[in-house]
């Protein structure tokens, strides 16, 4: 189980929803949801593609707001803030990992990891210190120089995964983290998203992979816009 | 800070060959805005050393048809209008000039020789306005003895070559129209090879030797000190109508002599200035271009970037410093190649004996510089403007 330190959702979705309009068509990606997440739980949301899982995440990760409805990260209001303030939040209390990985592939490992640094007020001196003991959390402490496209899928993925926390951030939000990626990099990924849950860190995966979902203490299913099932159970 | 500069080196080397044709555009422009800035300075600045080299006093007077081998009959200057003009009040003194070429011969040679004369007690006095020093011997000094000093290249063993074949000293006499003249000083080498080959004598020796005792080719003539030049020079106009009963003199004051040939300059200066211009305004369109593609290129790690925390601000900063460094560079090149080229353009003049001066004053380092840097920034404005306004969830979308 999970070491659930306090009661407090670290997020919130009050009646979110999210309409796109397609030409004539109006798209109900989001359709009422709510839902709360506490500190500490290792989430797994689910659905088939148009179930509106990647729209969740966006909204989550404070990447994009609800058209109506509200989105509550540590009980901050999203909708009360400016864009620079919901930047600074998805800074500061969100590691984002990709299907893709999305390194910038001009940069070295560890220069990808200090990357979020950039857009924050940060100690110099011990920030580079900070960023190789996060690559060798990770295993890459061999690989620190190295451009993504001189690593595998699975160490760039490992690469993202330092970067989403050179913050310290409460909540790891991974996007499909191992959809490219082969069953032995799966099974490293998954390791290390419940080691970081095994440290406090709230996880929340978004996939469609069924084996993933069930590495996670609490699976939420969307369909066409709304949850149809959210369970909690024992990891197996 | 570092680090942000650090990035953004990274993604300008990243696109290595349009970078260069872009920051090729910026280049140009700055070379040529450079080297006609340090040209036209540098004109200027001579400009200015001879205004004050000659003498910002000194209103010069000639007959309209006064030629080089002197004046002949009664339509040349005279000694009588040199005593006109002394009879005007702020006139501090006049100095009457005589030039003429005479043969001259030395070493069995025989060469035309330009002779410049001046009266003996004037000497001093002219040569410390046109900036000549005696190289060695001493200056005329007595108006009847027969004495010479010449110019450079006479005892220049290079140049005397084309002289008398043979260099001369002091002490030597050369033969002037059959008569035995000592020459007494040497003029220190000035650069400009007329000055250099010219001789000098006392007006009286000259006219001796022209047989025009009354003739005088130009009059030098230096006001009191905090005198308005121009309008002294109307009134010596109007007086010389007067006694010569006609209009067929010319009075040269030197503020219009160099304002003339500053206006021109200005002229030339800012038609060729336009033309850089507008050369630089392509070079910023072509960084606006680039940078446009950059940002189409880059969309998705605009993307990543905002999702880790990045504010718009941020985007905007890493976008305007990278087409910023992209004009700073083409600064430093153009800014390089443009004193290459001024000073080549130096070069080549000096080959054909015409002075032209570069200036490189360090203004326009700053300017050439700053500019360049601030173009880029305005040029990359737009296109950084549409990469921070991009909104996460769309940039991440972009595959």
């Amino acid at each position: 189980m999970t070491n659930t330190k306090d009661n407090r959702p670290v997020v919130e979705l009050k009646d979110v929803h999210k309409i796109y309009h397609m030409g004539n068509e109006i798209v109900k990606a989001v359709d009422g949801i709510s839902l709360k997440i506490h500190h500490g739980e290792l989430v797994s949301i689910m659905g088939p593609s148009g179930s509106g899982k990647s729209t969740m995440m966006h909204i989550i990760g404070a990447l994009d707001l609800p058209t109506k409805g509200k989105v509550l990260i540590d009980e901050t209001d999203l909708s009360k803030l400016s864009e620079d303030d919901i930047a600074t939040i998805r800074g500061k209390k969100i590691g984002f990992i990709f299907q893709e990985f999305n390194l910038i592939p001009t940069l070295s490992a560890l220069e990808n990891v200090r990357l979020p640094m950039l857009f924050q007020d940060y100690d110099e001196e011990d920030l580079d210190q900070n960023c190789i003991k996060l690559l060798t959390k990770v295993g890459l402490k061999e690989r620190i120089h190295h451009k993504p496209t001189e690593l595998s899928g699975g160490q760039q993925q490992r690469v993202a995964i330092a970067r989403s926390l050179v913050n310290d951030p409460d909540i790891i939000l991974a996007d499909e983290p191992t959809g490219a990626l082969d069953s032995k990099s799966n099974d490293e990924i998954i390791s290390l998203l419940e080691e970081l849950n095994r440290q406090g860190k709230t996880v929340i995966i978004i996939t469609h992979n069924k084996s993933v979902a069930d590495h996670t203490d609490r699976n939420i299913i969307l369909k066409d816009g709304k949850i149809m099932s959210d369970t909690y159970r024992k990891k197996q | 800070m570092l680090h942000i500069l650090k990035f953004v080196i990274r993604n300008i080397k990243r696109r290595k060959l349009r970078n260069w044709l872009t920051i090729a555009g910026i280049i140009v422009g700055v070379l040529a805005i450079v080297s006609l800035i340090s040209l036209s300075e540098g004109l200027k600045e001579t400009i200015d050393k001879e205004f004050d080299s000659m003498g910002a006093r000194k209103i010069t007077i000639t007959s309209k048809y006064s030629s080089f081998l002197g004046t002949k009959g009664n339509i040349g200057l005279t000694e009588n209008d040199v005593k006109t003009i002394e009879k005007i009040s702020d006139i501090d003194k006049t100095i009457p000039s005589v030039s003429g070429a005479m043969e001259a011969t030395y070493n069995r040679k025989t060469m035309l020789l330009s002779i410049t004369s001046y009266d003996a007690d004037d000497f001093e006095e002219m040569f410390q306005q046109n900036n000549l020093k005696l190289l060695k011997g001493k200056m005329i000094s007595d108006k009847s003895t027969k004495e010479i000093m010449l110019g450079f290249d006479f005892t220049n063993s290079d140049k005397a070559d084309n002289l008398f074949k043979k260099s001369i000293d002091v002490g030597q006499d050369i033969e002037i129209d059959g008569k035995k003249y000592t020459v007494i000083g040497i003029v220190a080498k000035t650069g400009n090879y007329m000055t250099d080959s010219i001789g000098y004598m006392s007006i009286d020796n000259l006219q001796e030797l022209t047989n025009s005792a009354d003739n005088v080719d130009i009059i030098y003539a230096i006001t009191k000190k905090g005198k308005d030049v121009k309008t002294i020079g109307e009134r010596i106009s109007n007086k010389l109508e007067k006694s010569r009963g006609a209009d067929d003199f010319k009075v040269t004051t030197p503020d219009q002599a160099s304002e003339d040939r500053k206006k021109m300059l200005g002229v030339v200066s800012i038609v060729v200035i336009g033309i850089a211009c507008i050369s630089l305004l392509v070079g910023g369109i072509g960084i606006a271009n680039s940078m446009y593609t950059s940002v189409l290129e880059r969309k998705k790690e605009i993307g990543v970037m905002k999702a880790i925390g990045a504010k718009r601000s941020d985007i905007l900063n890493i976008f305007l410093l990278e087409s910023g460094i992209i004009g700073l560079i083409g600064g430093i090149f153009g800014l390089a190649l443009g004193l290459g080229l001024a000073y080549s353009i130096h070069l080549v003049a000096a080959q054909f004996a015409v002075d032209i001066s570069i200036s490189t004053n360090p203004y326009i380092f700053i300017l050439a510089l700053g500019f360049s840097f601030i173009l880029g920034v305005l040029s990359g404005l737009m296109p950084a403007l549409s990469a921070s306004k991009q909104e996460p969830v769309d940039a991440l979308k972009e595959e």
